[in-house]
């Protein structure tokens, strides 16, 4: 019976990768056109027979048909197929049915995504180039919030502790975002939405244990009133992290907590008023790499180290429907961290952001987005011998200001969006982010689109103040051919521009057969005034007694003025073989080039490099739905070597097998990374760790909702 | 229709923006309340086993005289659900003859007392509705309608939803 069923769900089952969706706005203005007691027109309305392009109601997923508020909210909000850019959901289903138990390994299944494990408790993710644990040149997002910690650049992934379970969707935008969002989305932007609290009334709760992680999210949700409600959480986490060469823990478990709640006021239906905060307290226990300081035995040797972490933050907004055609929202956040990086350094960093966004729709051919922001961030770290900043504590501010013009050359064919942000901030000063997007549709089941953007990327703290002195070169290797220990510090220097980018970008969609899409985007970036090291000062080091040099000290200056470029491109395939067998499919494949420095002949040396990201990414997903409430998803991702550190080539499949006994009990389990014992992901220079591999796990996970 | 398309277009970067600093927005007028009711009511049919229902090739929605947003409900009349289409009737209060599911918009538990048999799925209104002992109950915040499922009644009455269906409940009752 079920499988019979299902049948009839294909039509609205294949919108699963395309979940954002105007869809409901389409609806309502659809079906607001006729008035209540008219069956009749009603009927034909609602039943979608009006000839209308776009489905009515009753064709919407049900799925979209519950997020018809955030859907309608932005209004601006549309399917996937009509974005002029490159973009991936990863819905609540998606999460639901993958192995991955944290957020950067979700991640894993988007195309073009890359993510690498480093060390315990450090990622590097990033999208079209530049990967990193300091990864500059992708902004994250959870409702609206930026997580993008600017003061030593990155996102700090080990401390997103939101139950996965109360996510709605991660909305990924591969290419520059910069013209809305401003610095920093420069090649990429993912936005982590979590879900209504009205969605997650009653109690939720998972709990997971493996061979290498176990942890518990407890949720809980209640309405007060008509139009409050709240959901609290709670997280524990435990987790034994990556292995050596041998397959040894390096150290005993990290471990983690946090809670957090959400409430959401409706008091009129123009007025949605909504507060999340999350608090947490993270120990992450790790191997490091310190110099030992005897002089004449100048190398790098194994350490552990227990960083003990905080976050707490908070972010209010308040969206009003001033109108049909007008409607405006004002977002506050506050974020809190106390973090501890390379060498124990410890960071206090505080960021106040509050931000305007308004929406006006003035005639059919115009749809303006325009709106202000402003940031005050304050630092303040504990200087170590690894990692120092000048000055210790320091306050920056950022005001901005953007517009942006969806215009309808053609109605429901061509479109224009032309936009640009203005940001000013108290280091760099003016930065101008254009982009132009033109979006054409000549046939319903077929969509091109192109875009040429300019974004910049703001240089961090660190490369304007730090100093990092964590390398030891040993004698007579590739990065030191000389006979003597080099001891390499990176020094920032105080007036570094933004590195800039000019992207170029097309992409088609095609939706070849019914329920099949096929999305195929490609791209240029040039980049510019990007961070080298330039050789300031080599002194040899010397040793009371010892009548020759024991070691050379290389010191290097950050210098705006490496010029680089990448090109690649991303193909994807979704679509349901059965109705109750789906399957997606990605490719992605990343160049780049880097022209010679004219003061050495040599290619430019980046900071943060391009050797870090692999040339091809290959990734299959599978979900099968069989009788008897049980479920079959698998993955696979073929991931091509690293040109950083010899990081080899790897494939891996995760597997995740549920049954439901009964009515909201998913029992499940989990297999993750099967197929080797242990691989190699990620590794970096400048990153006093050694190499880490991620191990075999397997897991069973119990979640029960009531 | 032009209407419509042009309220489509916008570029999705844009709507992202939106997204994230804005929320929540869109006034829908009351009618617009019913027929996304309406509409939420056709995907709960769609997914709900009637294990006892007639093998007519019907599925009988009853509305009872007066019950409030009928004409929206009326549209579901000959809609498919695969090898099955929706018939709308019109009952008498407390009656339920000859229903598969019932539609009894803001009810109290004595009504629901009152319509409850083996095989009959009883929908109904507001946050109080799957308490009363109602099956699935359409709630209204802001502009959002969403439901909310009591599986233990629906059990009871012989009546299986689906696990998606339970899965994008905005509450389960066990």
């Amino acid at each position: 019976m079920m499988i019979r069923q299902s049948r009839h769900w294909r039509s609205y089952m294949c919108a699963t990768v395309a979940a954002l969706s105007l869809l409901a706005a389409s609806a309502h203005a659809q079906t607001s056109n006729e008035p209540a007691d008219k069956a009749g027109p009603a009927a034909q309305d609602a039943s979608g027979q009006s000839g209308a392009g776009k489905p009515a109601l009753l064709d919407i997923p049900l799925e979209d048909l519950l997020t018809l508020e955030s859907t309608s909210v932005a209004k601006k909000r549309q399917e996937v197929r009509d974005a002029a850019a490159a973009v991936t959901v990863i819905t609540q289903d998606d999460i639901r049915r993958s192995a991955a138990n944290s957020i950067p390994d979700l991640l894993r299944m988007a195309p073009g995504v890359e993510v690498g494990n480093l060390v315990n408790g450090k990622q590097a993710v990033a999208i079209r180039g530049f990967n990193s644990r300091a990864s500059d040149s992708l902004l994250v997002m959870i409702d609206g919030r930026s997580i993008y910690v600017s003061t030593l650049s990155g996102v700090f992934w080990e401390l997103l502790s939101l139950p996965l379970s109360d996510i709605e969707r991660i909305e990924i935008i591969r290419g520059p975002g910069a013209a809305l969002w401003g610095a920093n989305a420069v090649n990429g932007v993912i936005n982590i939405i979590t879900k209504h609290s009205a969605d997650t009334l009653g109690t939720q709760i998972a709990a997971h244990a493996g061979t290498r992680a176990q942890n518990a999210a407890l949720s809980f949700g209640d309405r007060i009133g008509e139009d409050l409600t709240y959901r609290i959480h709670g997280t524990y986490d435990r987790d034994r992290g990556l292995v050596d060469g041998n397959g040894d823990n390096f150290t005993d478990a990290s471990r983690s907590f946090s809670a957090g709640m959400r409430v959401d006021w409706q008091p009129t239906t123009k007025d949605a008023i909504s507060v999340a905060a999350e608090a947490n307290d993270v120990r992450i226990r790790r191997p490091v790499l310190r110099i030992n300081e005897n002089p004449l035995d100048l190398r790098m040797v194994q350490d552990t180290s227990v960083n003990d972490n905080r976050s707490a933050n908070i972010v209010a907004r308040w969206v009003r429907e001033q109108s049909d055609r007008f409607d405006w929202s004002l977002q506050f956040a506050f974020d809190h961290i106390n973090y501890q990086e390379i060498g124990d350094t410890r960071l206090h960093w505080t960021q106040g952001d509050l931000d305007m966004g308004l929406h006006w729709r003035p005639n059919d051919t115009h749809d303006f987005n325009f709106g202000f922001g402003a940031r005050v961030i304050h630092d303040d770290l504990t200087s170590t011998p690894s990692l120092s900043l000048d000055p210790e504590s320091a306050t920056e501010r950022w005001v901005s200001s953007y517009v942006q013009d969806d215009i309808s050359l053609v109605p429901n064919r061509l479109r224009l969006t032309l936009g640009a942000k203005l940001e000013h901030n108290s280091f760099t000063g003016v930065e101008f982010q254009p982009n132009a997007r033109l979006f054409y549709r000549p046939d319903p089941a077929f969509a091109v689109w192109a875009s040429v953007s300019r974004a910049a990327r703001t240089p961090s703290r660190y490369e304007r103040g730090g100093t990092l002195d964590v390398a030891i070169l040993a004698p007579n290797t590739q990065n030191n051919p000389s006979p003597l220990p080099q001891r390499f510090r990176l020094i920032g220097s105080a007036n570094r521009p933004s590195a800039i980018v000019k992207a170029f970008e097309a992409g088609l969609r095609w939706d070849f057969v019914p329920g099949w899409t096929m999305d195929l985007a490609a791209y240029r970036n040039k980049y510019d005034r990007l961070p080298t090291p330039i050789t300031a000062a080599v002194v040899p080091i010397m040793v009371p007694g010892v009548p020759f040099p024991v070691a050379i000290q290389v010191d290097s200056l950050l210098a705006g003025r490496a010029k680089a470029s990448t090109r690649g491109g991303e193909f994807s395939l979704t679509g349901k073989i059965a109705p109750w067998w789906q399957l997606a499919l990605s490719w992605s494949h990343f160049k780049y080039s880097i022209p010679n420095d004219p003061a050495t002949g040599q290619p430019y040396r980046l900071i943060v490099g391009l050797n870090g990201s692999p040339r091809d990414q290959l990734k299959i997903r599978t979900g099968i739905d069989l009788p008897g409430e049980v479920s079959v998803n698998g993955s696979l991702r073929r991931v091509s070597a690293l040109g950083v550190a010899n990081i080899p080539a790897y494939t891996e499949v995760d597997l995740k097998v549920t049954h439901q006994p009964m009515a909201g009990l998913d029992l499940s389990l989990i297999g993750q990374n099967l197929i080797h014992k242990r691989h190699l992901e990620f590794s970096e220079f400048g990153y006093p760790a050694p190499l880490s591999y991620v191990p075999r796990s397997v897991a069973a996970e119990v979640r029960y909702r009531f | 229709m032009k209407r419509t398309v042009d309220h489509l277009r916008a570029s999705l970067v844009t709507a992202i923006a939106a997204v994230a600093l804005a929320g929540t927005g869109s006034a829908l007028a009351v009618d617009d309340s019913a027929r996304l009711k309406a509409a939420l009511i056709f995907n709960v049919l769609r997914f709900v086993d009637f294990t006892n229902a007639s093998a007519s090739g019907h599925l009988r929605l009853c509305l009872p005289r007066g019950v409030e947003g009928r004409p929206a409900l009326a549209a579901l009349d000959g809609k498919s659900l695969g090898n099955r289409s929706i018939e709308v009737r019109t009952t008498e209060p407390g009656s339920t003859e000859g229903c598969d599911a019932i539609y009894l918009g803001s009810a109290d538990g004595g009504q629901v007392r009152q319509v409850r048999r083996d095989g009959l799925l009883i929908i109904g209104d507001g946050p109080a509705f799957i308490g009363a002992g109602g099956m699935i109950g359409l709630v209204r915040m802001g502009n959002q309608v969403r439901f909310e499922v009591n599986n233990r009644a629906a059990r009871q009455s012989s009546i299986t939803i689906s696990s998606k269906l339970l899965r994008l409940a905005a509450r389960i009752e066990q």
